[in-house]
């Protein structure tokens, strides 16, 4: 019956209309938050990693989004009382994500307890989330690497500049942290087009995880 | 007797065969997704996070892929942190309103270059069932304007008149967002269901076409190309214009919020209007590729006779489908991911 052009015609609308559906499948969105991240490697007294303790601080716009409503008393201050609610939202909701922490001890991959002593402070532009992330089991930690990123890249973590950007709390005599920056993200984008074309041909591969930083912290 | 058992008879059969041509298209459209998955994906995408941190839609956690991505995600990226700058800068005073428009209007190109469903809709209903350049292009600029609107509507009467909070924020953008992929799975199912009968009434000849009851488009002397791709209704239209630009666009939200918070709400809503129009821009261009495909289509298909006109048909049916399941999709859940925009 469909023979001949009719055929191929046939065949290039649904074509089409699959490639359609494949770009909604594979939808684009570009970070909507930046976090400035710091972190904290704790150790406990046998020398062993316990946890991490976050300090994560949100772009000023995305600050005012996410504070919208918040100040009760209307004094134009954001109190850790007022922003107590959202912690704990914040902290409770970061489980499904992993905290967006990929920590691996010795090249194995650690698991997190759920998060203690959390808060959330306001400096009047930006809003900070503190929270410490325990260890299911603490490890030993002679290579303690810590990613701590967004794969799908809605939420553009950035490592704090400079060589506090993750500290190490405790630590036995020996430890150093060192890390590994990825280029600014201005120049980076051509670079990325270059560099991991060939790393990122697998759809859905971690793309949040080429603008990561690494600490790593290494103890005798 | 006959008189009067013969039309309802006939459409029955007709209704019946429409029924079965449109039970075929899902399956094929389904299958066909299934086989691309298969072709491209490999592994299935991850999931993303059941609840998401920060007041961030589920939808917008989806992962993304390949290097055309991260150029489109860079760009959109840069132009974003431009425009909260454009902002900043009125605010301090060290720039004027005009930047903020031409930015805003070039993030909304930007913006809206990457696939969303909303441009996954306009471009179905018009290769479903449009063919003037006019409408298609009326109907890509009334759905930003719709998106802006929403976006503005949404922050006046929750953050302005209720002082919401970003919680509530998020669940009234939700609902919004899955009212948004109802209206595409509505859409969908009722081209679907006027493709199909107009497929049945292809097989049946003329009279069968005559028979044909609701239906908008009723000339039955038209030559059938007209019938099969003429514009369907005003229904439709409206339909394609709330699925594909009700669904605010969180990056819009975000900056009037801040505006508002910053006591420069009216300059937050230029922003947002030249970033509207900027969309509409990058949509209509796609709406034009769309409508000149159509075009070739029925040209390919017009000196063929019925085999031609079969293709089309058939074509036509396919696409309804494919917009009936990527919204009900959505709708329900099953797939994240359509909705950056």
């Amino acid at each position: 019956m469909v023979t001949g052009v009719p055929a191929r015609l046939l065949q290039r609308l649904i074509l089409a209309a699959c490639a359609l559906l494949v770009g909604v499948s594979t939808a684009f969105a570009h970070p909507h938050v930046w976090i400035v991240t710091r972190s904290e490697i704790l150790y406990g007294p046998d020398g062993k990693i316990i946890g991490i303790r976050h300090a994560w601080t949100f772009d000023e716009e995305f600050s005012a989004y996410l504070s919208q409503g918040l100040d009760t008393n209307k004094d134009g201050k954001l109190s850790r009382e007022e922003l107590s609610g959202l912690a704990k939202e914040n902290v409770e909701s970061l489980v499904d994500s992993n905290y967006f922490t990929v920590a691996k001890a010795n090249g194995k991959p650690v698991e997190a307890a759920a998060p203690t002593d959390y808060w959330m402070e306001s400096d009047g532009k930006q809003l900070t989330l503190y929270y410490v992330l325990p260890l299911k089991t603490p490890v030993s930690g002679r290579v303690f690497a810590l990613d701590v990123y967004d794969p799908s890249y809605f939420i553009a973590f950035i490592l704090a500049e400079g060589d506090n950007a993750v500290t190490l709390k405790d630590a036995p005599k020996g430890c150093s942290v060192s890390f590994r920056r990825p280029k600014p993200i201005d120049d980076g984008v051509k670079k990325t087009l270059t560099e991991s074309f060939f790393n990122s041909l697998a759809p859905n591969i971690d793309y949040g995880a080429q603008f990561s930083s690494r600490a790593i912290a290494a103890c005798p | 007797m006959t008189d009067i058992a013969g039309p309802s008879s006939a459409s029955l059969r007709l209704n019946g065969r429409a029924i079965v041509i449109a039970a075929v298209a899902l399956a094929a459209a389904v299958g066909a997704i299934w086989l691309l998955s298969l072709l491209l994906g490999g592994a299935p995408a991850p999931k993303p996070p059941a609840r998401t941190p920060f007041g961030v839609s589920p939808q917008e956690m989806a992962p993304v892929g390949g290097p055309f991505a991260a150029w489109v995600l860079g760009v959109q990226s840069q132009f974003y942190r431009a425009l909260t700058d454009a902002l900043k800068a009125v605010r301090d005073g060290v720039g004027g309103a005009s930047g903020l428009v031409w930015i805003g209007f070039l993030y909304g190109v930007f913006h809206a270059a990457g696939p969303g469903h909303g441009k996954a809709v306009i471009a179905g209903y018009i290769l479903a069932s449009e063919r003037a350049l006019a409408r298609g292009v009326a109907i890509s600029f009334a759905a930003a304007a719709l998106q802006a609107l929403v976006a503005i509507g949404l922050v006046l009467v929750m953050s302005v008149a209720l002082g919401a909070t970003a919680r509530q924020m998020n669940e009234t953008t939700n609902i919004v967002e899955i009212a948004s992929f109802a209206a595409m799975a509505a859409l969908g199912a009722w081209l679907l269901w006027t493709k199909s009968r107009r497929l049945a009434a292809l097989g049946e000849g003329p009279r069968a076409i005559a028979a044909r009851d609701g239906d908008d488009c009723g000339h039955m002397h038209a030559p059938p190309a007209e019938l099969l791709s003429g514009p369907v209704s005003a229904r439709a239209w409206f339909a394609t214009v709330i699925a594909a630009g009700s669904r605010p666009c969180s990056g819009a939200i975000i900056l009037l919020v801040f505006a508002l918070a910053q006591g420069m709400l009216g300059s937050g809503i230029v922003g947002v209007a030249a970033m509207s129009l900027g969309t509409a821009l990058t949509t209509s261009a796609l709406a034009a590729l769309s409508v000149f495909f159509k075009h070739a289509a029925l040209k390919l298909a017009s000196g063929r006779g019925r085999a031609g006109l079969y293709a089309v048909a058939i074509g036509e049916v396919v696409v309804a489908a494919l917009i009936f399941i990527a919204g009900a999709a959505l709708a329900l859940g099953f797939w994240t991911g359509g909705a950056a925009s």
